[in-house]
């Protein structure tokens, strides 16, 4: 499934009251779950500026949200979705290839960013209320969420003009244009020329098989640079609260690692750049991913989508080979540009200075 | 050709005046453009106890040296060959695959202590370190020389630190060399390695030279010179050394041009990460273990690379070229050896990581 969903809401909350990273996030997961995946029913994207590109069924099924239980409410009758108390979410799963086929699930979880407005920083306004996109060990129907990976969240209070910036910087927020891209493997949503939020199944070995890992990393790039709260080293403090002071823009997030040396367990571990992206440079700022032709002309390097804790004895895994996505660099293009890799026509999304090729579609 | 040396000179300057740093570079100098490499012309090495494993010609040729000028002294009558006023140095040079007909890699061994001829004070013996250029002369102009520890003149505190840099003091050495690569091992402690590795795009329009110099230390990246070599590429090699630095650890490229700004630099040190995009950033190589199926402990195995993207250099393989793989230390004993998709590689123990290397016939 690809839709392409164009939001368009006032920066302030004055336009229609159903336009919420709440009724986003229930967008989005109607059209990943659905077996007719169709702008009819979108709420909170243009349901005439959108269009659904591909409408293969995702193949995601809803769990549980803390606002709607295990009931996603119609589209037609839901009234406008952000409560005043609380950060809520949504939570959907799908099957994995591996180690288990059928019964090993992934889990993406959609979140809210902000507690106490509907559809915008009120008080200091720079930017619509948003979404973040993780995953997790595991979502219950009735709840229960273990082994959340890094996302910012705001407990109470106002955010100041800072913070508000800080967390309209990390998450999904804002007018513009989405691009949602899911099939079973996995759900990435793009904010063209902005970053993305993507669970992305990926290749397993010996070790996911043993321990039974669920092979799944969550990322999140936004923005220009690749500064984060985990640049050096694999973290186990997910599920983590972003200090909102911080601008945070690079995550990847494994789930329930354990480490071979020491047998201990993590119910998620945030990575550094260099266990996300092996073939990247330590400082690249993903803004250099050229290189030159025998003739001297630029050329653009795209590359396959990969990880590895061999810290922790997590050999290299492919996402590439899983969900059919590479890495390339950002502004190279157009969104909805397609090209060749290896005799296969991909789509080209802008992320801001990176970007994805995509070809499931 | 490998070689199995041993040297066994006293720490202390008391025994026989041969057994010097210059004398064991002229030893490996001797074997690595040997047509017929033997034991009989060690000076350095013992003669009785090292062998030579196999004797395929390693296809160097002596290029210089600031000590014995463009001829290398006759190995039965040269004179200790460590001067007190200066380093020494000796240069080989071997063709590479390409890109070009005429490319040619260096291989420079330096002597690391400049006042005496046996030691570098204290309990440790004067050593040597194994380095690559971007050029040298056969009249001694050495350009982009990659990153060695030395001292100055007046700097006399950090004699232990360049022990910890180079080759030195009793023990065994193992001297792999091919026409691809030369690669010097002190068994359960580390090595200096310059290695020759797959080309690109990239260098063929620059015409560079595809070669790497790897130098690895010890047991661990103690690196106080983490601005310099820890985390970021690096134009300042040679690199003098200050009195207070552990440098364990060094990949060194030469001849790099920057393809966003279009700046040439001569000689550039890598991060970890761009060395051996397989390892984690901060593994030490200590833990370069996964687990099998049923929960047994695996060593991994990985091929050699390195990348700089973001100068424009793309992934590149030393394995596919030199035909070594890096593993963990301490998985054997050295000269064990195993199978690697069916083909027999033999293991040098280099302290906290280890090397795989196909030595040819022996």
């Amino acid at each position: 499934m690809y839709a392409k969903l164009v939001y368009s809401a006032g920066l302030s909350g004055t336009a229609n009251t159903r336009y919420s990273p709440f009724n986003m996030i229930r967008d989005i997961v109607r059209l990943c779950t659905s077996n007719s995946p169709n702008v009819t029913n979108l709420v909170a994207f243009s349901n005439t500026s959108s269009v659904i590109v591909d409408t293969t069924p995702a193949g995601w099924s809803l769990v549980y949200s803390d606002v709607d239980g295990t009931t996603l409410p119609d589209a037609n009758t839901d009234p406008n979705a952000s409560p005043s108390n609380q950060v809520t979410y949504w939570a959907i799963k799908s099957d994995c290839i591996g180690p288990y086929s059928g019964v090993t699930k992934k889990y993406a979880k959609l979140t809210t960013s902000y507690i106490s407005n509907k559809n915008s920083y009120s008080t200091n306004g720079q930017a619509n209320s948003g979404f973040s996109l993780t995953s997790a060990v595991e979502v219950t129907n009735v709840g229960t969420v273990t082994g959340e990976g890094y996302r910012l969240q705001y407990t109470s209070g106002t955010p100041s003009g800072s913070e508000a910036t800080n967390l309209a910087t990390w998450d999904l927020s804002g007018n513009g244009t989405y691009h949602v891209v899911a099939t079973q493997r996995h759900l990435t949503i793009i904010k063209e020329g902005v970053g993305y939020h993507a669970v992305w199944e990926h290749s397993v070995s010996d070790y996911h098989t043993f321990y039974n890992v669920t092979p799944v990393i969550a990322a999140v790039f936004k923005g220009t640079t690749v500064s984060g709260p985990n640049s050096s080293a694999p973290a186990s403090t997910a599920p983590a609260t972003g200090s909102i002071p911080n601008a945070i823009n690079n995550v990847r997030c494994l789930h329930n690692i354990t480490d071979v040396n020491t047998g201990t367990n993590y119910s998620a571990a945030s990575m550094s750049a260099q266990e996300n992206q092996p073939y990247l440079s330590i400082s690249s700022s993903y803004s250099n991913l050229r290189t030159v032709s025998t003739t001297g002309t630029t050329r653009n390097i795209v590359m396959p989508i990969m990880f590895q804790l061999m810290q922790w004895g997590i050999p290299t895994c492919f996402v590439t080979n899983i969900c059919d996505i590479y890495m390339c660099q950002g502004g190279i293009g157009t969104t909805g540009d397609t090209f060749n890799i290896n005799d296969i026509i991909y789509t080209y999304f802008d992320c801001g200075s990176i970007g994805l090729a995509i070809g499931t579609f | 050709m490998y070689a199995k040396l041993v040297y066994s000179a006293a720490p202390t300057n008391s025994g026989n005046t041969r057994y010097s740093a210059g004398n064991m570079i002229r030893d490996i100098v001797r074997l690595c453009t040997s047509s017929s490499p033997n034991v009989n012309n060690l000076v350095a090495f013992s003669n009785t106890s090292s062998v030579v494993v196999n004797t395929t010609p390693a296809g160097w040729t002596f290029l210089y040296s600031d000590f014995d000028g463009a001829t290398l002294a006759n190995a039965n009558t040269d004179a200790n060959s460590t001067s007190t006023g200066t380093n020494n140095y000796w240069a080989m040079t071997a063709p590479c695959l390409g890109p070009g007909a005429n490319t040619i890699k260096y291989a420079k061994l330096t002597t690391s202590y400049r006042s005496n001829v046996n030691q570098g004070g204290g309990s440790t013996t004067q050593g040597f370190s194994l380095t690559s250029a971007a050029s040298i002369s056969n009249t001694g102009t050495v350009t982009g020389e990659g990153f060695r520890l030395y001292q100055t003149s007046g700097v006399t505190a950090a004699t232990a630190t360049v022990a910890t840099f180079e080759l030195s003091g009793n023990g065994t050495y193992h001297v792999i060399a091919t026409e691809r690569h030369i690669t010097i091992i002190k068994q359960t402690v580390g090595f200096h390695a310059v290695l020759e590795h797959t080309i690109s795009d990239y260098h063929t329009f620059y015409n560079i030279t595809p070669v790497i110099h790897f130098t690895f230390k010890g047991t661990g990246f103690t690196l106080s010179q983490a601005g310099v070599i820890g985390n970021d590429v690096s134009s300042t090699a040679p690199y003098s050394i200050g009195t207070s630095d552990t440098v364990n650890y060094v990949k060194c490229l030469h001849n790099i041009t920057d393809v966003n700004t279009g700046t040439n630099y001569s000689a550039l040190q890598l991060g970890r990460g761009q060395s051996q995009p397989y390892l984690s950033r901060n593994s030490d190589f200590t833990n370069m273990k996964t687990i099998a199926t049923n929960g047994l402990a695996r060593n991994l195995v990985v091929p050699i690379m390195y990348q700089l993207v973001r100068y424009g250099v793309p992934t590149c393989f030393v394995t596919d070229i030199c035909d070594m793989y890096w593993t963990g230390g301490g998985l054997g004993t050295t000269g064990d050896t195993f199978t690697i998709n069916g083909v027999v590689y033999t293991y040098f123990d280099c302290g906290t990581m280890g090397l795989a290397i196909n030595v040819g016939p022996t």
